[in-house]
């Protein structure tokens, strides 16, 4: 535990270090959310409401992606890979944490950074220029933060189990940047689930991307409650159970079949 | 004209040059232009799926959107392609790493070298997405490909390719005084070619005034678009409105060349 702290203080200065890029960063997102802003209101021009999904929810759903998209890595990271690649990966046996400790660790602090910088600089700039809709209760808005937990453990997970692909894949950064390009469609990233096509939703639902960012996304905007909210929550649940067996198991498997020459 | 002609043979062999290495690795070329495909792909699908449930988005039907998209599809692959030397984000590492004063010390065109020193194959699984989603679209609305209308888009999107390709310069020049590359720029280069692909109706007055009077990008599509498909402007813009992309991109082109030979004369490098 004391080690898994010291990684997430470690990298959190990192990050800190580059506060002018996450600044840069910062308001090349809200110029991006801004016109966003303005293509997803335009497609409740005729309706206010979509497929159950709501013209105000729409409008709190475009600051949140924004915001919540570098806290949550939409965008993907391919560092591990890099590092099977090069062999760095060994290093991870002489560590006294295991592999999959020390990068959520590593990722963590990272996260945290962008989060106080990023995301809540950014929800209240975005305050200013537009009305934000809130969660309805305390409740629902614990919940936000349960499932939002949830999806940054998911998305790491995934992000971490599609890396080790380099232990068997020479060259994975062509197979992780197909991956991340689907992604961002299939978890919401670039427009609410909802208002995209029935049957689309059908086939998404049975994979881990809604509950890497769409799942809080409804929370947050009441687009969901009572039972579906419940399920939606269990199912992120057994989400982060089956990629966390996935990694150990990739992992080992990796590990086991890598040979590094040294040099 | 020799030396223009000794100068062309060279730039096009440092194309080769980059091309040859790039193909060597067949499969992972391969992977990679499918995958900087399907970032083009799935932005057009996801849009066209929601086009589709709603049956227009303002004006514009599903495949009206779909030739918004494909056009800035297009051209900004081709100038991610042709200028790929001068994007920002590999120009400032080059900067710090000392690699600009290599160019310096040759007996060529600096900016010649510069355009050939990279050459991303890759961004080919852009131009091919925004081609054949061009292609498809022009077929469903029924557009008489009339010679008149061939060359008026070529000439648009000449201009979209120049435009976006002198803001990727400025974004380079600027990295002369800063090391580091600006991300702001990123608003006008990426976010530029976000905003081409919206029905400009969507606006509200103020980004709009900002898109006609700054930084012109209602001229560079969305009345292209409004031209060649024959739509009603809803936005009451000039009759002449179509025709001033070429305009636009050749004053820009020009501005931001002289800001280059400035940027480059006053050099001082990172001391690498």
């Amino acid at each position: 535990m004391l080690a898994s702290i010291k990684v997430i203080q470690t990298t959190a200065k990192q990050q800190l270090q580059y506060r002018t890029a996450v600044f840069a960063g910062l308001v090349t997102n809200i110029a991006w959310g801004i016109f966003r802003y303005y293509l997803i209101n335009a497609f409740f021009s005729e309706s206010p409401s979509i497929n159950g999904f709501t013209q105000s929810a729409a409008q709190t759903y475009v600051p949140l992606t924004q915001g919540l998209m570098v806290f949550l890595n939409t965008f993907g990271s391919m560092e591990i890979s890099q590092a099977v690649r090069q062999g760095d990966v060994a290093v991870s046996l002489l560590r006294p944490m295991s592999f999959l400790k020390y990068w959520m660790s590593y990722y963590a602090g990272k996260s945290f950074i962008n989060l106080l910088l990023r995301s809540i600089l950014l929800l209240l700039v975005f305050h200013l220029l537009f009305p934000i809709g809130t969660p309805a209760t305390p409740l629902q808005f614990f919940f936000f933060l349960v499932s939002l937990t949830l999806s940054w453990l998911i998305s790491h997970l995934w992000i971490i189990v599609i890396n080790l692909s380099a232990f068997w894949v020479t060259d994975a950064t062509g197979v992780l940047r197909m991956v991340f390009a689907i992604q961002q469609l299939l978890t919401g990233m670039l427009f609410p689930l909802r208002i995209l096509p029935n049957w689309f939703q059908e086939i998404v639902r049975f994979t881990p991307f809604p509950s890497m960012l769409n799942t809080p996304i409804e929370i947050f905007t009441n687009i969901v409650g009572g039972a579906e909210l419940t399920f939606m929550v269990l199912q992120q649940l057994v989400w982060v159970g089956l990629l966390y067996v996935g990694v150990k198991r990739v992992y080992r498997a990796g590990i086991h079949q890598l040979e590094i020459n040294g040099g | 004209m020799v030396l223009t002609w000794k100068y062309a043979v060279m730039y096009f062999r440092l194309l080769s040059m980059q091309v040859r290495s790039q193909a060597s690795y067949k499969a992972s070329m391969l992977m990679d232009v499918i995958s900087t495909s399907l970032y083009g792909l799935t932005e057009i699908i996801g849009i066209l799926m929601i086009v589709n449930r709603l049956g227009h988005i303002s004006h514009w039907t599903t495949w009206e959107m779909a030739f918004l998209l494909a056009m800035a599809e297009f051209s900004f692959g081709m100038m991610d392609l042709i200028y790929s030397g001068f994007d920002p984000d590999y120009f400032a590492p080059a900067i710090r790493r000392g690699d600009f004063d290599v160019f310096l010390l040759r007996p060529y065109p600096v900016t010649l070298q510069v355009l050939g020193s990279r050459f991303v194959m890759r961004r080919l699984g852009r131009i091919l997405i925004g081609f054949s989603v061009m292609v498809i679209t022009l077929i469903n609305l029924k557009i008489a490909l009339t010679v008149g209308i061939c060359a008026y888009m070529i000439i648009i999107i000449f201009s979209q390719v120049t435009l976006f390709g002198s803001f990727f310069i400025f974004g380079s020049t600027i990295t002369f005084w800063t090391i580091e590359r600006i991300e702001a720029v990123n608003i006008i280069t990426y976010g530029g070619r976000e905003v081409i692909t919206y029905p400009m109706e969507i606006f509200p007055v103020w980004l709009r005034q900002i898109f006609t009077f700054v930084i012109p990008f209602i001229f560079m599509n969305y009345a292209p678009a409004v031209f060649i498909l024959g739509k009603q402007d809803m936005l009451s813009l000039p009759h002449y409105a179509p025709f001033l992309a070429p305009v636009i991109s050749g004053v820009f082109t020009l501005l931001t060349i002289c800001f280059w030979k400035y940027g480059k004369k006053h050099y001082q490098s990172s001391g690498t």
